[in-house]
């Protein structure tokens, strides 16, 4: 019996996860093609990747920074078009093209007065310089925003234009703030779950982060995905799991 | 014409003027053939749809938001708002205009107008400055930059009077031809309530009583503790009158504390929070209105109390200053002075012909001038105003968006 109808079997009787059979079967397909499946494009990779990240190299060096800086390369290089909003007062209103990658540099024009109010304040000039980005220059297939004060902006751009949305965590407000239980902490923790609840996929760096999630905001383990950048391949990771979004997202789920 | 209004209260759901406001016009817009709808805020579990008057009223779950101050929830509902509106929009495929009502959904409008490319015009019902008298604190600074900012991206921009036309161009920076003025209305039929006279007059006042009534929040700026000043002086020529105060807020405690000190508290009754139907009839049972206001960009409690042909003392200041004709409609005082408050009170009190004919001129005034119908003809002049700057203009959405959002078909000829 061929291995493919085997694996089916499998998947039919064992409920096993349908993304993991899946793989499999590709793999296994393209082995048999002598075609690396590193190297495959999937016919659901998707062409325009909009990233919102508040730090971003060169203004921020931080892990998130590095993280988001790393991946957009890593995209460019598999032949997608990477938009980065980021956030830089004294840049606000440019373009700059680093390497392929565009970063649109965005101000705040509200006084706020904590991160929380910034972060929601914030998400009007994202929206603003969003639209331009699906208007003008060519669409976007997926939108991937990362920590929780981008994670609004997300919510309401996915709401809006219909596409399929990936939220990146470094840390959760239970870590930054633990044992603090008042107004402002369950507000970001809501916004956290409201990122986990209408996003596709959920992204993080750890194991440990991704149970914590799990432990909190209880989504699918499933939809939780850990990539590290230390990893061999990381980027290839991340548009297989564009890539499954897509596949899922054009079939209608989580629509 | 399909406009999307975005405003958090509307009712049952009050706390200022804008619900009220909201609910009139929309019915009005409705009667003319617009298609008016609404996303606001739901609590107590009424969230969903409701079709009511012709209008389309959609609510989200706004109970349930953690926020350390207003502010904050303010902008966690906006962020609610702003998603729940996408969800309309994407179901209404034709809106023409998006119209926010104040700060607390500048968010959600400036998100939208950009996301869809649809114009988008404000009503700014009041301001920040306004409401404490001058912008200190990071709080009044951040909702003052939302006013300010709403109003930059604004198509235009609505206001209820004159003085608010001056203060939001001097106070925001705003262009003045950039700014309308559309007042408020008042629905007399709406105010019409059947009642028992000396049965509904008996739970606030003695028989012999004259109603000096107030309605409205207990803040500053409303100059409520302006009007327990005056009681004194007021029943010095008027041992009759009776004091009742209506609504709620964080200068309640201190108003009786003021009240007590006076020796007055036999002659006021705080009633606190009241629904349509009482509010209705405690304007029918009352003698005198009271509008004590520091800063009150329009007043609608007065065109309330006109309609229900009670006589109205108002501070000369703001927007009641336009609507009060003195000695004509109404009587016009100097604000914040209990002495001339009271002295408008007593000439009232004091000559029931002369109050007579101020609430039949006042009834006669806002039947002319402050119908619904006349307000909501103006504003539907604006939008088409603005549409057509808007489809002659390039800043529209890609035609992959409309699949998915609004194509935003005006139909001039029968809208």
């Amino acid at each position: 019996m061929p291995v493919c109808t085997i694996l089916l079997l499998i998947r039919c009787v064992l409920y096993m996860n349908e993304n993991e059979i899946n793989k499999l079967l590709l793999n296994k397909i393209l082995r048999q093609l002598k075609v690396n499946p590193d190297d495959y494009d999937s016919p659901n990779k998707p062409k325009n990747i909009l990233m919102v990240s508040a730090e971003y190299l060169p203004k921020n060096i931080t892990p998130q920074a590095l993280h988001c800086k790393s991946l957009a390369d890593g995209l460019v290089d598999k032949n997608m078009n990477v938009d980065v909003i980021s956030y830089d007062p004294w840049k606000a209103g440019q373009t700059v093209e680093m390497g392929g990658v565009k970063v649109h540099y965005i101000d705040n024009p509200i006084k706020s007065y904590s991160p929380l109010t910034w972060a929601l304040t914030l998400s009007m000039e994202i929206n603003r310089k969003a639209a331009d980005i699906y208007h003008k220059e060519g669409g976007i297939d997926l939108i991937h925003a990362h920590q929780w004060e981008m994670f609004p902006a997300g919510v309401s751009l996915q709401a809006a234009i219909k596409k399929p949305l990936i939220v990146n965590f470094y840390s959760l407000q239970h870590h930054r703030a633990p044992g603090v239980i008042n107004g402002y902490t369950d507000s970001v923790k809501q916004i956290e779950w409201r990122g986990t609840k209408d996003s596709q996929k959920v992204m993080v760096n750890e194991d440990w982060l991704k149970n914590e999630i799990i432990n909190y905001y209880s989504p699918a383990p499933q939809k939780v995905d850990v990539v590290n950048s230390q990893q061999k391949q990381w980027t290839q990771k991340i548009v297989r799991d564009y890539s499954w979004v897509m596949k899922n997202w054009n079939r209608g789920c989580g629509q | 014409m399909k406009v999307l209004h975005l405003s958090w209260e509307f009712p049952p759901y009050k706390v200022g003027g804008i619900g009220t406001v909201l609910e009139d016009l929309t019915k009005s817009q409705a009667a003319m053939g617009m298609e008016p709808i609404i996303v606001t805020c739901g609590f107590e579990g009424n969230v969903g749809y409701e079709h009511r008057n012709g209008v389309h009223i959609y609510r989200f779950d706004a109970d349930y938001i953690p926020a350390e101050d207003f502010h904050s929830w303010a902008l966690q509902m906006g962020m609610l708002m702003q998603n729940k509106a996408c969800e309309v929009m994407n179901e209404h495929k034709d809106i023409n205009i998006i119209h926010a009502h104040d700060w607390l959904v500048a968010t959600a409008a400036i998100g939208l107008k950009h996301i869809y490319r649809i114009p988008m015009i404000s009503t700014l019902h009041a301001l920040e400055s306004g409401r404490y008298g001058g912008i200190e604190g990071d709080r009044q600074e951040l909702i003052h930059s939302l006013e300010k900012k709403l109003a930059y991206e604004s198509w235009r921009i609505i206001c209820n009077s004159e003085f608010m036309k001056k203060s939001i161009s001097y106070s925001l920076s705003i262009p003045w031809d950039k700014i309308d003025v559309i007042s408020n209305g008042v629905d007399t039929n709406k105010m019409k309530i059947d009642l028992d006279y000396n049965q509904e007059k008996s739970k606030y006042a003695l028989p012999h009583e004259k109603i000096v009534f107030y309605v409205g929040r207990m803040v500053w700026e409303k100059g409520v503790d302006i009007l327990v000043g005056s009681i004194p002086a007021v029943l010095k020529q008027n041992p009759d009158a009776k004091f009742v105060f209506a609504g709620t807020g964080y200068m309640t405690d201190r108003l009786k504390k003021i009240a007590h000190d006076l020796g007055v508290s036999d002659k006021v009754a705080f009633v606190g929070f009241v629904d349509d139907d009482i509010l209705k009839k405690l304007f029918r049972v009352s003698s005198v209105f009271a509008i004590p206001s520091r800063y009150e960009p329009f007043g609608i409690t007065a065109l309330e109390a006109m309609a229900c042909n009670v006589p109205v003392v108002v501070s000369d200041t703001g927007g009641l200053a336009e609507t009060v004709n003195h000695d004509v409609d109404g009587i016009k005082v100097w604000p914040e002075s209990s002495e001339s408050l009271a002295w408008g009170i007593n000439k009232i009190l004091s000559d029931n012909n002369h109050a007579q004919r101020l609430s039949e001129n006042a009834y006669k005034k806002i039947n002319a001038d402050y119908n619904w119908t006349g307000i909501s003809q103006r504003l539907k002049s604006i939008y088409m105003l603005v549409h057509e700057q808007y489809t002659s203009c390039d800043w529209k959405p890609s035609p992959a968006i409309s699949d998915v959002g609004t194509t935003a078909k005006f139909v001039k000829s029968n809208t």
